[in-house]
Formats: C-alpha cells, sequence, structure tokens
C-alpha cells in the first residue's frame, strides 16, 4: 500500500517525555518520589496550572496570557511576565505566561518551559549550521535561532597552516572556503548583546560538512549533552556513520571519514602536520565514494533521530543505538507491510522496543 | 514559475549525496521510503461546525492543511461556460506569510486548476436552476511552512472537505427563486456515494530516466530532471482513474547529472525523454488508485 490515512489519535500524556526530556525533570522526578511538592503544599492556593498529579508526574499546560499564579511569594523566570494589579482589582501582581508550555519551577523561581521554541545559542554549543548569505568578512549562517548567527572569516582554520594571519586575498576568495547553501558543523565562541551567536571552526573536528545527509528536527529535540558527535557501527555492511548532533535541531549524518588517516601520497603524516596537510581537502564539496549499503544505514540512522524526536525522547548514543537495533530488527522481521520509513507506527514499535515501554499507557513491558 | 520561497539552498555535496542515492538501482530515498510510497497521512472530516463542508490532514512531521467550504446561493448570468470559473473560489493563506505573498495565489490556482477542467464535473453540480447557482468558497489554511511542496497536501484535504460538503435541498421548483429545507439533515451531499470523485493532484519527480518517485520531498524535488502534477479523477466504481491534467514544475536545479567521476553534479543536456514521461503517467494511474481507495477509507470510516 503506497498511502496510509489514518484517522487522528487522541491526545495521551506521554510519560516517557517526563523521565527523559532534561535535567530538570529528574530532580522533580526524585521529589514525586518522596514527599511530593512539600514547598507547595499548605494553605496556599494555586491555580490548576500548578498542581500536579502526584502519582503520574502529569503537568498541565499553560497559554499565552494564562494567569499562573497570583501569589505573591514566587518569583517570575523565563517564559512569565509580572501583570500588575490595576486599581479597584482585588488581586495584587499575577505571574502571566508569555509562550505555551509547561510551567516548571526552581525553588520559588517560576519558569514556562515553551513546547516548541527556537534554539537558543549558549556559548560552547555545538551547532550544525547553513551558509545565507556572504559578506566581505564574515558569513551569516542559519542555526535555526531567531538571528542569524556570524561566523568571521577570522575564525576558520584558512589552508596553509592553522597559524597563518588572513590576508586580503582571503577576504577576496571568501566564497571558497564556504559559500550561500554549504553545510557546516561550528562551535558557539560568544554571543552578541542582542543574543545573536558568533561561531568559529578553528578545529579540525569542525569546518564544512559532506558525505552525508542533512536531518532538520526540532530544537528541543537535541539536548546538550557530553557528546555530540557520535559513531554507530552499522548493521549489513554500511560500515561506521557518524552522527553529529546540532543542538540547535540540525543534524548531520555521514559516512565515517577520518583526516587522521594518516597517508598521503602513501607517506604517513606525521601528527604535527596534520592541520597543514588537512586543510587543503578541508573546503572540498566533493564527495568520497559512498556505497550503496552506507546510503542506506545512513537514510535509516535519520529515520531512527526523527523517531526519537516525535516520540519525546532523549537522542543520546545509547538510545539511538537502541532504536537502530530495534529498526534494522524490525526490518528484518518478514512482514507484508515492510515500512523502513519509521514514519507511522513502525517508529513507535522501535522507540517503544528500545526503550522497553508502552509509549501510550506509559506501562514499562518486558524486554 | 514556483515562487522562490518554494526553492531550497542546498549545498553541492547534498546535491550531489541526494541524487547519487536516488539514481541507484534500486534507488535510496533519503527517508528509505519505496518509490511510490508516501508520507503517512492523518485525516479527519467534518471538524468545522459552520462550513458546508471541512477536513484537516497532517503530514507525519509537521506540515498541516485545514480546509473549509463555505457556499453561497449567486443568480447565474446568462453566458458562456468559461463564466463558470467563478463559481469557485480558492483561497490559500499560508501561516507566517504576508498576504499579497505569490505563494498563496500560486498554490490556490494549482488546486482550482483541476477543480474547474471540465472533466471535473464540478461545476455541473453547482447548478440549482437554470437561473441560480452555488458559489463555492474553499478557504485552505496551510498551518506549518511547507516542509515540500504543498499541493499534494492540499488537494488531498480538499478533495475530503468536499465529499463531505453537504448542501441545502431544494424545494421549490425549477423555474422559482430557489427555496431550501431549513432542515440540515436534510441536507443532500455534494458528490454522492455513486458519482465521480472530486480530482486529486500527484506530484511526480523523475531521476536520471529510470527512477520515478511519488511524494517527494523537498530535497527530492531540487534534485529531479523533471517534475509534474497529475491531475486525475476517478469514479466510485474503482475503476482506473483518468488523467485530467498534466503541468510540469520547475525543479530546483532544472536537471542536473551527476558526474560518475569525481561526483560533481553539472548540468545535463537534452531535456526529459516522452517515454520517461510516459511511464510516470501510467505509474500515476496505478497508485492514483490506491490513494482513491485510501480517501474512501476516511469518509468511510466517519
Amino acid at each position: 500500500m503506497p498511502i496510509s490515512i489514518l484517522p487522528p489519535r487522541r491526545a495521551h500524556t506521554s510519560k516517557v517525555a517526563e523521565f527523559s526530556r532534561s535535567s530538570y525533570d529528574d530532580d522533580r522526578s526524585a521529589a514525586e518520589e518522596g514527599e511530593a511538592d512539600v514547598d507547595m503544599e499548605g494553605d496556599i492556593p494555586m491555580s490548576g496550572a500548578l498542581q500536579r498529579n502526584k502519582r503520574g508526574g502529569r503537568t498541565s499546560i499553560v497559554t499565552p496570557g494564562e494567569v499562573v499564579t497570583d501569589d505573591p511569594q514566587w518569583m517570575r523566570g523565563h517564559g512569565t511576565y509580572l501583570a500588575v494589579a490595576e486599581e479597584g482589582e482585588e488581586v495584587g501582581t499575577r505571574i502571566v505566561a508569555t509562550v505555551a508550555g509547561t510551567v516548571t519551577k526552581v525553588n520559588k523561581l517560576l519558569s514556562v518551559k515553551p513546547l516548541r521554541a527556537r534554539y537558543t545559542p549558549d556559548i560552547g554549543d555545538l551547532v550544525v549550521g547553513r551558509i545565507m548569505e556572504v559578506q566581505s568578512k564574515r558569513w551569516k549562517v542559519d542555526i535555526n535561532s531567531t538571528q542569524t548567527a556570524h561566523l568571521l572569516l577570522s575564525s576558520i582554520n584558512l589552508p596553509g597552516g592553522i597559524l597563518r594571519k588572513r590576508t586580503s586575498t582571503d577576504e577576496l576568495q571568501i566564497r571558497t572556503f564556504f559559500s550561500e547553501g554549504d553545510l557546516l558543523v561550528a562551535e558557539v565562541q560568544s554571543l552578541f548583546q542582542d543574543g545573536a551567536a558568533s561561531l568559529h571552526t578553528r578545529s579540525l573536528k569542525y569546518g564544512k560538512l559532506r558525505n552525508g545527509y542533512f536531518v532538520k528536527v526540532d530544537a528541543k529535540g537535541i539536548q546538550r549533552s557530553k557528546s555530540h558527535v557520535l559513531t554507530l557501527a552499522t548493521a549489513n555492511g554500511g560500515g561506521e556513520v557518524d552522527v553529529i548532533l546540532g543542538v540547535n535541531g540540525y543534524v548531520w549524518i555521514a559516512k565515517k571519514t577520518s583526516l587522521s588517516d594518516g597517508k598521503k601520497d602513501g607517506k604517513e603524516v606525521s601528527i604535527t602536520r596534520l592541520e597543514e596537510e588537512a586543510s587543503e581537502a578541508i573546503y572540498s564539496s566533493v564527495n568520497e565514494f559512498i556505497a550503496p549499503a552506507t546510503r542506506r544505514e545512513i537514510a535509516r540512522v535519520g529515520n531512527c533521530v526523527r523517531a526519537l524526536v516525535r516520540h519525546d525522547v532523549r537522542v543520546d548514543e545509547e538510545m539511538l543505538n537502541a532504536v537502530y537495533e530495534a529498526a534494522v530488527e524490525e526490518s528484518m522481521e518478514e512482514r507484508g507491510d515492510a515500512d523502513e520509513s519509521l514514519d507511522g507506527d513502525g517508529g513507535r514499535r522501535c522507540v517503544e522496543k528500545a526503550l522497553g515501554l508502552d509509549l501510550f499507557s506509559g506501562e514499562f513491558k518486558d524486554k | 514559475m514556483a515562487p522562490s520561497t518554494l526553492t531550497t539552498l542546498i549545498s553541492p555535496a547534498e546535491l550531489s549525496y541526494l541524487r547519487s542515492s536516488l539514481a541507484l538501482v534500486p534507488p535510496i530515498r533519503p527517508d528509505a521510503r519505496t518509490p511510490t510510497q508516501f508520507r503517512p497521512l492523518v485525516a479527519e472530516i467534518d471538524i468545522l461546525p459552520s462550513t458546508n463542508g471541512s477536513a484537516r490532514m497532517v503530514w507525519g512531521d509537521g506540515g498541516e492543511c485545514v480546509v473549509g467550504i463555505k457556499a453561497e446561493v449567486e443568480p447565474t448570468e446568462p453566458t458562456s461556460y468559461g463564466k463558470r470559473r467563478n463559481w469557485v473560489e480558492v483561497g490559500v493563506e499560508v501561516q507566517g506569510q504576508r498576504d499579497d505573498d505569490p505563494l498563496g495565489v500560486f498554490l490556490g490556482m494549482t488546486v482550482g486548476e483541476s477543480l474547474l477542467t471540465p472533466t471535473s464535473t464540478l461545476t455541473e453540480r453547482l447548478v440549482i436552476t437554470p437561473k441560480f447557482h452555488w458559489k463555492l468558497y474553499i478557504d485552505i489554511l496551510l498551518i506549518t511552512p511547507p516542509l515540500s511542496h504543498p499541493a499534494t497536501l492540499l488537494s488531498l484535504s480538499t478533495n475530503l472537505a468536499l465529499r463531505s460538503t453537504r448542501i441545502p435541498r431544494l424545494i421549490s421548483e425549477s423555474d422559482e427563486d430557489p427555496i431550501f429545507d431549513d432542515d440540515w439533515d436534510a441536507s443532500i451531499p455534494l458528490y454522492s456515494i455513486t458519482s465521480q470523485l472530486p480530482p486529486i493532484t500527484l506530484l511526480v519527480v523523475s531521476v536520471e530516466e529510470r527512477n520515478i518517485f511519488f511524494d517527494p520531498t523537498r530535497e527530492e524535488l531540487s534534485v529531479g530532471d523533471c517534475v509534474l502534477a497529475i491531475s486525475l479523477a476517478s469514479s466510485p466504481a474503482h475503476d482506473a482513474p483518468k488523467v485530467i491534467g498534466v503541468r510540469t514544475l520547475e525543479s530546483g536545479t532544472g536537471g542536473i547529472a551527476a558526474d560518475a567521476k569525481d561526483g560533481v553534479v553539472a548540468a545535463s543536456i537534452g531535456g526529459v525523454k516522452r517515454r520517461v514521461i510516459k511511464r510516470i503517467i501510467k505509474e500515476s494511474l496505478s497508485v492514483g488508485k490506491e490513494v482513491f481507495e485510501s480517501l474512501q477509507g476516511v469518509v468511510d470510516a466517519n
């Protein structure tokens, strides 16, 4: 069947989202196991948004303009503003949500975490970006943020050695390094006052991307973690595949190529000269030969990333490996409706298998 | 010419990777679908209370479309058939785009065009009496910015909305001014079960003569040699659908060929062969039949 049109599924609150989302959830679930909501109990009247089902750990959603609380003991955090009472009104200041999302609290600080948001850059983040515009001494890079990021000519590795000074020739040849549409991986070096990011690629880990496929997911789908560059050993003779998880929700999946393979014209390249030798090839847009088996596995890994994000599960090395394994198993099983795209039920089955959990009821399954 | 908002920036390395993957035998699509496989859709009909007919359709990753149809009685001017073009008005609003953005107008035309071809039989259904007819306002709201060309999504949801459209029953004689039954339960569907169904439009892209892909994503469109929007009309007897219109769309690169030696993309010479077009049309007939069956499933489930 080439097409499947399903009726809409009614919304369920997923438990998985709760424990897999991020660090604040960890403290909260810890608190829920013990004496839940200690600091909120007692005689303090709270609006519905803050009342939580203690067992399920479920939160309700507030919408922009909704009063989160009128209790003066709370401080306002991100995603809220203080509405000052007008004359004649009985209640004092109220905390009102400015985004649609879930209410979170840290001690007495109330904030609303948006359900969907663009990426907010932070110094040190690893991002994947696409060149939008070339200017005389810098590039403007789309990083899925509210503003385009800047990449200065002085913050890239120039060919011919890392210690070379930038010259006017480089300025004239700026398009030979990056031109419009090119994808690159970079690190956020600093932030401008308006929140726009300045990037740098001054490391062999960063630079132009090739030999692979670009996947865009929601910026909230990729959480900051220890490592954002993973290597998966794929099945079916696909070899090793590199996955670069940009914190901004841009993901690059490529055949593993290593600059430090160290062979050039049959000679070993010494580790000290590595920077120079490699830099000639750094700005090439030409792909290497990629075997069909590798391409197939790259597509599968991309589908796994999308499936994880769709089901609100944290994307990290362990989860990605587990879901990938489940996806390979799924495709091995002889089914009439073999669907490798993982867009529909197949994706849910794989994520459930990897988690050992039923996504809709929140019940644990036997692995 | 598609407005520029439909084209994407894409790097040469990605272009070459996509192109060579799609040109393989068997081809590898970037999301591992089979060539004729569509992305899963979620659809429901009759969702808006104050319309004559409505539908909503969602793509797995993003794209969402809501269609509402209102009918209004209008006196018929005694003129030629060509004036019937004004009997249906399609308005597309793309969220986040300005009102005067060409994208909405362009998409509206794409949808309206197939509805107004004489073979689609839509305008015959709108005749009330010799002096009066229904005027249909089809309002389409595209909620998320399109991840790929939204023509298929719009046309499928418009199809569902039209099939859920009901119009009041006429109780006056055909030579009087029309008077309708107040009872909504007595209204009659615009498309009865036994009639010919509203047309659908499918996008098809061909790569390197040998491979043909249905429901292409934006990236796939940008590396295709030839992109065709094929409008199909079907009868409820589930016979093979009829082709009622073929329109070429601009492919992102205007046809490129991957140089096998170094993987650099370069312009191809020639154009699209006639046998490719023939194959595309032949395949879209069999795929179109299954699409109509799936749409029928949505209507039946309601």
